[in-house]
């Protein structure tokens, strides 16, 4: 066999091990963030709920409602979880058509969440909305770096559907 | 055996090259592109053009602003945006509070847009939404994979705020 077809073979042995290597990296990657969002989910404490994001200036939020629109930086986003935590209680999260896109330090997850929660004064809410999350690996792990969450506009009535199935 | 040798040597300067260059100046300098793919998509005037910038397989997921919860695939999606490269003359787009970041082949961009320009009818529109994208290079080439775009909702009369800042 001449060097350059033996050169060939190698090269392909090498390629088709290393697809089969990030495979099984981006397989662990959707693991552990498919668990992450679930935990993070359920945190009610502030500094808990914290741990789950990027603690730099170019985390940013599109939270559903206004005045948390846009939310920029890790000291506004506490900010936004406190008054929010303080604002419901009872809360159940539910996670619906979980995808979770990984590659290198990057991995993003698409879903629907179902959220039940017990407001301010006792009215009670039931919404299901549609949420991005990127995800980046840093010092201290997997930390979200931006969030986008929203309702879609039914064209019929203008109003924004809160009930997205 | 020459142009073996000249390849070689290439793919060695290329090799030599991405360790040479710090990693922060690479990261600008694929930030960098991927605004300008952004903006070079945001700027299509026709649909099969723009329609070049998503990936075209059944695996594109758009959360849009309106109603459903989702369009699933690069047809579901390039229906959804018919109406608006029929009805809209003279759209003008900027884009404020941009934000990218690339790992391996994978990037996000995020911002507030803002569409001026008039409909069929002739009426002034004028929107802002948040976008969120999400991108993979594909052979040289950033796709977006995933796109979500959306009206933050006014908390204070339940109606979606299409002038959000």
């Amino acid at each position: 066999m001449r060097w350059s077809a033996m050169l060939a073979v190698a090269m392909v042995v090498m390629m088709v091990g290393a697809g089969t290597a990030k495979a099984s990296a981006d397989d662990d990657v959707k693991t552990q963030i498919g668990a992450l969002e679930r935990k993070c989910l359920s945190y009610m404490d502030i500094d808990q709920k914290m741990s789950c994001y990027s603690s730099s200036d170019d985390l940013v939020i599109f939270g559903l409602t206004n005045p948390e629109s846009a939310v920029y930086g890790a000291k506004a986003v506490r900010a936004f979880f406190e008054r929010m935590l303080t604002l419901i209680s009872d809360p159940t999260f539910e996670i619906i058509n979980l995808e979770i896109i990984p590659d290198g330090d990057l991995a993003v997850a698409i879903m629907t969440q179902h959220a039940t929660a017990t407001l301010q004064g006792g009215r009670h809410i039931d919404t299901s909305f549609r949420v991005t999350e990127v995800w980046r690996k840093e010092a201290g792990g997997w930390k979200i770096v931006h969030a986008h969450s929203s309702y879609p506009i039914d064209p019929n009535t203008g109003a924004p559907n809160i009930h997205v199935q | 055996m020459r142009k073996t040798r000249s390849l070689a040597a290439i793919a060695a300067a290329l090799v030599l090259i991405s360790f040479v260059l710090p990693a922060p100046v690479q990261a600008a300098d694929a930030k960098a592109a991927l605004i300008e793919r952004e903006h070079q998509c945001l700027a299509q005037t026709t649909l099969d053009a723009a329609m070049e910038c998503y990936d075209p397989s059944d695996a594109l997921v758009l959360y849009d602003a309106n109603t459903p919860r989702e369009f699933d695939g690069a047809k579901a999606v390039r229906t959804n945006f018919q109406p608006a490269y029929d009805d809209m003359k003279n759209p003008k787009y900027d884009i404020s509070a941009e934000h990218a970041e690339v790992a391996a082949k994978l990037g996000y961009t995020f911002g507030i847009v803002h569409l001026t320009g008039t409909d069929k009818a002739g009426k002034p529109v004028d929107l802002t939404w948040r976008s969120t994208n999400i991108w993979r290079n594909e052979h040289g080439v950033w796709k977006m994979i995933h796109e979500h775009n959306s009206f933050p909702v006014d908390m204070a009369t339940g109606k979606v705020d299409m002038q959000s800042k």
